[in-house]
């Protein structure tokens, strides 16, 4: 858990800082492999009850130091409005005064992350969620400092939601190297889509007036803040193109068609897999890459946005190639089993390696590395579900952990290969 | 042989949504020391009751109810047991401590219910003195609510053998003082339009859901099952004492 000031002093402090860090050491990767030192022998790798990600995603657009501070000044702003000190004679009700006092404190903690961020686009991202949770506590005093009303508050986060639906209507895939177009592209597409997503009221309506504006707040400053995000990482990327350059739309959507096509044909060669339920880990290890596999053609198909479509289709590519990979694993006699904490840590070694090798090895890494950094995050999920346990543990308990590790080795191993079909694909 | 409904909401995801929702049976007694000062104003407006599908099985969405809150460590309405002399607080369940019940059906059991508090006694023993025993039913059932919550009763249903209430929890506003930590007792006494034995009823249920709004399309239980909803997990257990 992170750890969080509850008082006004402490998000106070933090908003004053505008020294952003960030992107220092980028893919620092930790090995602490050697050690075993839990007392039931198993890996000790959580910090602090969570377990970082050895490989995040990032985007290929130089985000502005000044974009960073911009944004730390709005949080600080926001947070500005609060009272000092923030008590009962504020808000008497003490529930509601913790919730704008939590969002207050969350809003610092992120900007916290974002200083220690490995790279610009993980601060980025911290910072939205500081100023959404900002806002959150601003909107709620706002209420009782100047009778803010959910009507206004709604208005606003009408104008940005039409916003979006402007720019989503009007995005040009602008863009000379398909890839390194689809991934500015996918990740303003996938914030345009959450922008667009909660066009609902709060859905959670126990809060009195108060909590409701200021729910109202939040979504208005974070729908506001991915249409601005978008539009900012739009214009830095294409500034930065040639004038001449043109659209990659095309380019993307045939490529992904010609993908779609191929793992239909592989779909139609896929072995059954029992239906019965069985535990035992190379059973469920079988049916999980097997049915990540099928469905990965579902969700090409499903997915509209073209540089989307890309992404999900390189993942695609990988879950067959990882269900392939398990297959021939299992037929050359592999058992998976675990009959120690040794075999554990083996495991997890292997998917640790197996992220930094198909990082080094894929033709085009940029494409690759939101993949491994899911698979990056399956592992650390893994780490915490480990560091949860207390005492003596039952092997058949480290099932789920030990399948998460073999699942990401795997992925991981299949990168390389399917990053070279989509590169194949692109080129037609 | 009597069941026993209880509630719990079901832990949301996010933080807020986790702080907003109802925790109805999170905690246990909380060692309050005072009575509130924010003792609800009694309400006694009858309604037209609405029968449910069940022939045997009534319901009403807005009973006679006179409603005291209180911070104290004993609820603000009991039962004066005569063979003991003493105050006694409504026999706690077993499998749910958080909520006890009687069932008042004569003017002599009335008269053995004491208050916290001069002025809700008048109003309690005026409650108890308008009622027509040979054709109505005190209920009497209390709970506890977080501080800054409190219960809004969505509806009571009764049959012959069993009562039931559904709640749902609603935050209390902004400008009403309230400690997060603390707990309070609500104590209702609901009128019921029936003459009930209070020998023959020996089921009683109660469900609180956090979403702050009664629903429309819930009605009672049905005999010997359980009712769920999106927001909340209903629990069913059973009690071998006596009542």
């Amino acid at each position: 858990m992170r750890k969080r000031s509850s008082t006004r002093r402490g998000f106070l402090t933090v908003t004053g800082a505008t020294l952003l860090a960030g992107c220092s050491g980028l893919d620092q990767f930790s090995d602490d492999s050697d050690e075993m030192i839990s007392s039931h022998r198993l890996p000790d790798v959580v910090k602090n009850g969570e377990s970082e990600p050895i490989v995040v995603d990032t985007v290929p657009v130089n985000i502005e130091r000044d974009r960073l501070t911009e944004t730390v000044q709005r949080v600080s702003t926001l947070l500005g409005t609060l009272p000092i000190p923030f008590g009962p004679e504020d808000i008497p009700n003490g529930y509601v005064r913790r919730q704008l006092v939590n969002a207050a404190n969350d809003a610092s903690a992120h900007i916290e992350d974002a200083r220690t961020a490995s790279n610009r686009l993980q601060a980025f991202q911290s910072l939205r969620q500081a100023r959404e949770n900002a806002r959150y506590a601003a909107t709620g005093w706002a209420f009782v400092e100047s009778n803010l009303t959910e009507e206004t508050v709604q208005a606003e986060y009408q104008q940005a939601v039409s916003k979006a639906q402007s720019f989503q209507a009007d995005h040009k895939y602008i863009g000379r190297d398909p890839i390194t177009a689809a991934l500015v592209h996918a990740r303003i597409e996938r914030n345009l889509d959450n922008a667009l997503t909660e066009q609902s009221p709060p859905s959670y309506r126990n809060s009195g007036p108060l909590l409701t504006v200021a729910e109202w707040g939040e979504q208005a400053e974070s729908t506001a803040a991915l249409v601005a995000d978008s539009r900012y990482l739009y214009d830095r990327f294409t500034s930065s193109l040639p004038t001449a350059a043109g659209t990659v739309e095309a380019t993307l959507r045939t490529a992904v068609e010609t993908v779609l096509s191929d793992l239909r044909n592989r779909r139609e060669e896929l072995p059954a897999e029992p239906t019965e339920d069985n535990r035992e880990l190379v059973w469920r290890l079988r049916y999980r890459l097997h049915d990540a596999a099928e469905s990965s053609i579902d969700h090409i198909s499903q997915t509209n946005s073209p540089a989307s479509a890309l992404l999900t289709a390189t993942a695609g590519l990988m879950n067959f190639l990882a269900y392939d990979r398990l297959r021939k694993r299992i037929d050359d006699g592999e058992e998976f089993s675990v009959e120690d904490a040794s075999a554990v840590r083996e495991h997890r070694s292997q998917a640790l390696e197996a992220i930094r090798t198909a990082l080094e090895q894929s033709p085009r890494p940029a494409l690759t590395r939101s993949l491994l950094a899911d698979e990056a995050t399956t592992i650390a999920f893994a780490d915490e579900e480990l560091s949860r346990y207390r005492g003596d543990v039952r092997l058949a308990q480290l099932s789920d952990p030990v399948r998460r590790y073999i699942g990401a080795t795997m992925r991981a191993r299949s990168v390389p290969t399917a990053n070279q079909q989509m590169l194949d694909a692109l080129e037609g | 042989m009597f069941s026993l409904f209880a509630v719990v909401s079901m832990v949301p995801h996010t933080r807020r949504r986790f702080l907003h929702t109802a925790t109805a049976l999170a905690g246990g007694f909380a060692g309050c020391s005072r009575l509130s000062s924010d003792a609800e104003q009694p309400s006694q407006t009858p309604t037209e009751s609405t029968t449910s599908n069940s022939s045997t099985s009534n319901t009403e969405t807005d009973p006679p109810t006179v409603l005291l809150r209180a911070g104290s460590e004993i609820p603000p309405i009991r039962v004066m047991d005569p063979d003991q002399e003493t105050t006694r607080a409504p026999r706690p369940e077993r499998f749910s401590p958080r909520m006890t019940h009687e069932l008042v059906d004569s003017q002599s059991k009335g008269q053995q219910l004491t208050v916290a508090g001069d002025e809700d006694s008048d109003t309690v023993s005026s409650f108890i003195a308008e009622t027509d025993f040979d054709n109505e039913t005190v209920y009497l059932e209390t709970n506890e609510v977080k501080e800054c919550f409190r219960l809004k009763l969505c509806h009571i249903s009764w049959h012959p053998s069993k009562i039931e209430t559904d709640y749902t929890q609603q935050l209390r506003p902004y400008d009403e003082s309230c400690t997060v930590e603390k707990h309070v007792f609500e104590s209702r006494l609901i009128r019921l339009p029936v003459a009930l034995d209070g020998d023959s009823v020996n089921s009683f249920g109660s469900r609180i859901s956090g979403s702050g709004r009664c629903n429309p399309t819930s009605g009672p239980r049905a005999e010997g099952s359980s009712r769920s909803e999106s927001a909340s997990t209903t629990l069913q257990a059973t009690d071998g004492g006596e009542h």
